[in-house]
């Protein structure tokens, strides 16, 4: 199977997500509250990941003309490009936290359906709101509202919950891990079987 | 005969047994503090009973987070036989009932929940002959094994002359859990948890590896830049072998970084000798995973002001007397007191000077005092020990 090349729209979101990613895993390892140190990486890599998703999707929508089960296969590439540029990051953050190596691939699972739903999020949202200002709002907006505000009323939606939960091996995360695979495998379905489009 | 008996022990295993149970001096249950708990069974059968008391407690609230406390033990009666069992129990906010159950074997026999009503002021309290009406009158008798059932009060007046025993169990409580008598040392130690629970915090196995991390991360960014650039534009290989090396890099990292000790501790030990045969034991641990952690004897858990959460404690009671036993979460302390009689096993201790964050926990006469120390490694665990003798 060919890797798709990054399309360059793309170059400058990852650049960043990159950046942020390593300078939040810097901050936790500096925060003076160890406690709030064990969390803070993932709770910054979690929402980073949900805005790299988007803007990864929203790239998608124009750009070639592939079947459905193309692009799926794309958005995934990119979802798994995602957790790979920042997998040295997360390595080194287990081990300064001492987590399992099963919380660990727990967590990466959770990363990679995390960030591939949010992808077909943002390439379906075009379709929806056509407006580029209402978009740009529902983009970020949703981001925010989802993983930040949900994450004190309906927790195991937001990842900046489900990550840290998994990554202790709490029970929490588990019902946050099965709704994203969950919904990353209805979604890979539905646009599978979607007809060729731009 | 005697397969006879047998047989009918097995058949009826668990005849119904009668209980009562009563919470706190003279029914009166202090918060924050370590109540009496009498509980007398009997069992009107004529069959013996065996099986286990179970003794459960929410503590905390929505607001603070909610926890369990529970107590192990096990019971054995004689046909018409009865006991009279006193239970250490530490009551804390949001203590509303406490929840009895008797069992043998997967059969409860008895379960009640008696309700807790909280006194937040502790008691005053006399022994031999009652004068003010507010105070609880004890007898010698009443004086129990462990100091730590005397928490509920803050004033005991002393009419009579007590026994030495009871006199080291009244002496310990007046030196470390600041009560007031006759027989009070002219200092008691003084505990705050807040600098002891920040040095336990502060425990961590060992800092990052910075002189490897930094320059790490910048040669990673400074190379990621121009590597994906070119996977964009279809040159897919050298990102690949590049996310791979660095990959093996952080691998390398982790698992030279990686802790094999998952629980660094405190244990600090307070004597009296000459005053109080009891020693003051705190107990201060993080892990770094997950960690079951058992201790010998019954241990009272110091709480925050807040975070409860999951601060679930269980203590069981066998032949060799209570254990305690908690689950500690990754980076978040738990500090436990007890006092105890018997003496710890410690290795070759090292005079030192008290740290700060020992005297700003204890106060107590340090110019006085004297202390030693020593770093116990084991398998599982690294404790730094603290012993302190006061004059």
């Amino acid at each position: 199977m060919r890797i798709p090349p990054l399309p360059p729209a793309l170059l400058t979101p990852f650049h960043g997500f990159a950046l942020l990613s390593a300078g939040a895993l810097l901050t936790s390892l500096l925060w003076p509250d160890p406690l709030v140190g064990r969390s803070l990486f993932l709770q910054i890599l979690a929402f980073l990941q949900g805005v790299l998703a988007l803007q990864t999707g929203e790239a998608e929508r124009g750009y070639g003309v592939f079947s459905g089960k193309v692009r799926v296969s794309r958005l995934f590439t990119f979802s798994c490009l995602a957790v790979v540029v920042v997998a040295p990051f997360l390595l080194v953050y287990r081990a300064e936290t001492g987590t399992g190596w099963r919380e660990f691939f727990f967590s990466l699972l959770f990363l990679l359906a995390h960030g591939f739903v949010w992808a077909v999020g943002g390439y379906h949202l075009p379709a929806v709101i056509r407006s580029e200002g209402l978009r740009f709002l529902a983009k970020y907006g949703g981001v925010v509202l989802v993983t930040v505000v949900l994450a004190f009323f309906v927790p195991w939606v937001s990842g900046v919950f489900v990550l840290p939960t998994l990554w202790e091996g709490r029970a929490e995360g588990w019902p946050g891990l099965a709704l994203y695979l969950g919904l990353g495998g209805m979604s890979a379905l539905w646009s599978w079987r979607k007809p060729k489009r731009s | 005969m005697m397969i006879f008996l047998l047989l009918l022990v097995g058949v009826f295993p668990a005849s119904a047994v009668e209980a009562t149970v009563e919470v706190g001096w003279a029914g009166r249950a202090v918060a924050s503090a370590v109540n009496p708990v009498w509980l007398t069974v009997s069992n009107p059968g004529a069959l013996p009973f065996s099986g286990e008391i179970r003794i459960s407690a929410k503590i905390g609230s929505p607001w603070r987070g909610e926890a369990r406390y529970t107590a192990g033990i096990p019971l054995f009666l004689a046909p018409f036989g009865r006991a009279k069992l006193l239970i250490p129990w530490p009551v804390a906010l949001g203590t509303a009932a406490l929840a009895v159950e008797i069992r043998a074997g997967e059969r409860g026999v008895f379960a009640r929940e008696v309700p807790v009503w909280l006194e937040t002021e502790r008691l005053r309290g006399a022994l031999g002959p009652p004068g003010d009406p507010a105070e609880v009158s004890l007898s010698p008798h009443d004086i129990p094994p462990d100091p730590l059932f005397l928490w509920p009060f803050s004033q005991l007046r002393i009419n009579l002359v007590l026994p030495g025993e009871a006199l080291s169990v009244v002496r310990a409580w007046a030196m470390f859990l600041g009560g007031i008598s006759e027989v009070s040392p002219p200092f008691g130690v003084l505990l705050a948890s807040l600098p002891l629970r920040q040095r336990v915090q502060g425990l961590r196995p060992s800092p990052p590896l910075w002189a490897a991390l930094v320059p790490g991360l910048v040669l990673y960014l400074f190379a990621l830049g121009p590597l994906l650039a070119r996977f964009s534009r279809g040159n897919i290989g050298l990102f690949l072998a590049f996310s791979v090396v660095f990959l093996g890099f952080s691998l390398i990292y982790g698992v030279w970084q990686e802790e094999p000790r998952a629980i660094h501790s405190v244990l600090v030990r307070v004597s009296c000798p000459g005053f109080t045969m009891f020693n003051l034991d705190l107990w201060g641990g993080v892990a770094w995973r997950k960690e079951r952690w058992a201790l010998p004897g019954f241990w009272v858990e110091l709480l925050p002001e807040r975070g409860w959460e999951g601060l679930d404690l269980l203590w069981v009671h066998s032949a060799e007397g209570w254990r305690t036993e908690a689950w500690l979460s990754p980076g978040r302390p738990r500090l436990f007191l007890r006092l105890a009689e018997e003496a710890l096993p410690f290795p070759a201790l090292a005079e030192a000077a008290p740290p700060a964050w020992l005297q700003q926990t204890l106060r107590l006469p340090w110019e006085k005092a004297r202390i030693k120390t020593a770093l116990v490694r084991e398998k599982e665990s690294q404790t730094e020990v603290f012993q302190v003798w006061v004059p």
